[in-house]
């Protein structure tokens, strides 16, 4: 069976992080993916300290959003964000929502690559490390 | 898969997922220095080709040594036809 590689946290943006137009700033649901990205990957014991301590950092090299709706003041979200990837690269898939509706506000991918921290290399498949954290078999 | 075929599937790939002009890939154009990749492109083309590895994997060190378009498709060549 297909591990659920999946997480969703809920927040409501702070009164700080709302633009003139009184919606969020669309630079801040980036912090916000960053937030759920940080959840999914401590649910696997794979957070950026475990990996460094593996021997490996996770850069993200390719960052996309879609912002459908906005949201406003007082609003709670809810952020899922879902590995799709892991051979190659780690990429996640994220849908942030609106808690009460569920109408979907923002639609968003990022895609990390594998770097050894003794070689600065980049690696061109992903640590095992990672598999057997996520739960898929090494063949 | 003949190399031929490889090399027309790669075309495809570099067609529809990047800004290069195809009409002027030749098999001994390097990723590099006449395509302008780089090595995050470099993991797209491998993400890209996975379709055709019939389940294989691609080692890491072998996509590390390629350098040219001709590269590319021995490897996966190599790859599809190579000792189990």
């Amino acid at each position: 069976m297909k591990p659920d590689l999946s997480v969703e946290i809920e927040l409501t943006p702070a009164f700080h992080d709302f633009d003139p137009m009184a919606i969020v700033w669309h630079g801040n649901y980036v912090k916000y993916l960053e937030l759920s990205r940080d959840a999914l990957l401590k649910k696997f014991d794979s957070d950026y300290q475990q990996m460094r301590d593996a021997g490996f950092v996770w850069p993200v090299v390719d960052l996309r959003l879609k912002y459908v709706k906005t949201t406003g003041f007082g609003q709670c979200i809810r952020i899922r964000a879902e590995i799709v990837e892991w051979e190659h690269r780690l990429k996640i898939e994220y849908v942030i929502r609106d808690s009460l509706t569920g109408h979907t506000i923002t639609k968003a991918s990022s895609i990390q690559v594998a770097v050894e921290v003794v070689s600065g290399e980049l690696l061109y498949q992903c640590p095992e490390v990672l598999w057997r954290k996520l739960g898929i078999e090494v063949i | 898969m003949t190399k031929q075929e490889i090399f027309d599937y790669l075309l495809s790939i570099l067609r529809d997922n990047t800004e290069i002009d195809t009409s002027n890939v030749k098999p001994e154009s390097r990723l590099n220095e006449d395509l302008n990749m780089d090595s995050i492109d470099a993991i797209d083309l491998i993400v890209s080709l996975k379709p055709i590895f019939d389940g294989k994997r691609m080692s890491p060190d072998v996509f590390k040594s390629v350098r040219t378009v001709q590269d590319v498709v021995d490897a996966v060549y190599g790859l599809l036809n190579g000792p189990v």
